[in-house]
């Protein structure tokens, strides 16, 4: 009967190595994704700290607000009947 | 184009209060501010005369003047408006005031006074006109529909009238030319000086 090729005796160095490599890898990638997740985290942090350096700077004494309708739709002839026709002495 | 202002007649004015009922009715003031009011001059001595007052829509409105965010700016009619957006209740417009027509809703600790109130002509505020929106925080619009404050179309005796400059005061010169009487056209000189 031939001797088999293998045995597990000749298996488990190679097993142990494999294994070694798979629990190293693995805390490679513990160690990174811990590096990833502190980055994101500390920089989404640490967002809140930023400032904006445009100031927003205006002329005194300019209305910053938005733009009433009003002041492009004038209904001067219908208040001027409205006024004469109503205000008046009876 | 028209320049908006407010004439109270003295002579005429009965102290009714109509037009302080009508404004805070037609504009759902809030309770406690007070757009127009009806004071009394000489009260309860013979020759008392009463006027009506609110904001006078000033040539050169000394609240625009003073105010440190800007919220306020003038129609092409005159008539003074501002954003309560901008506003922050500093109170500096009360003071430059000459007729006390800013008036603050609220009153709590630290001297919050919320979003100025004034009269607005009955033209609401930039938002866009006759929304809930401009509604719920400036009051009715009427400008845009054509129609003159409520205050002086309610006036019963003619003594309140709004509208262009030049047409109340010819009409109110007829009244006083018919009277005999020399012209008091109250808080005119402060709010629409000449020259």
């Amino acid at each position: 009967m031939p001797s088999p090729l293998l045995t597990p005796n000749m298996l488990q160095p190679n097993y142990q190595i494999q294994i070694n490599k798979l629990i190293g890898a693995m805390k490679d990638m513990h160690r990174k994704l811990l590096v990833i997740i502190v980055i994101v985290f500390g920089s989404l942090a640490l967002s809140g700290c930023l400032e904006d350096f445009q100031v927003t700077l205006h002329e005194p004494g300019v209305y910053m607000g938005p733009e009433d309708q009003l002041l492009g739709t004038s209904q001067s002839s219908a208040l001027a009947e409205r006024l004469t026709t109503g205000q008046l002495d009876r | 184009m028209a320049r908006m202002k407010f004439l109270c007649d003295a002579e005429r004015c009965i102290e009714c209060n109509s037009c302080v009922t009508a404004c805070k009715n037609e504009n759902e003031v809030p309770w406690g501010v007070n757009r127009r009011r009806v004071v009394v001059l000489g009260d309860g001595e013979p020759g008392e005369k009463s006027i009506s007052v609110a904001c006078m829509h000033c040539t050169d409105a000394p609240c625009a003047a003073v105010c440190p965010v800007d919220c306020f700016y003038t129609t092409d009619d005159g008539i003074v408006l501002h954003d309560k957006d901008l506003c922050i209740g500093c109170g500096y417009c009360f003071y430059a005031c000459p007729f006390g027509a800013p008036q603050y809703p609220q009153q709590q600790a630290f001297g919050v006074r919320g979003k100025m109130d004034k009269c607005t002509f009955c033209a609401g505020g930039p938002l866009a006109d006759n929304s809930d929106a401009e509604y719920t925080k400036y009051g009715r619009n009427r400008i845009s529909e054509g129609k003159l404050p409520l205050c002086a179309e309610m006036c019963a005796t003619k003594a309140l009238i709004a509208g262009d400059g030049d047409t109340i005061a010819d009409i109110y010169r007829e009244r006083v030319l018919q009277r005999g009487t020399r012209p008091q056209t109250w808080g005119w000189e402060t709010a629409y000086p000449t020259g």
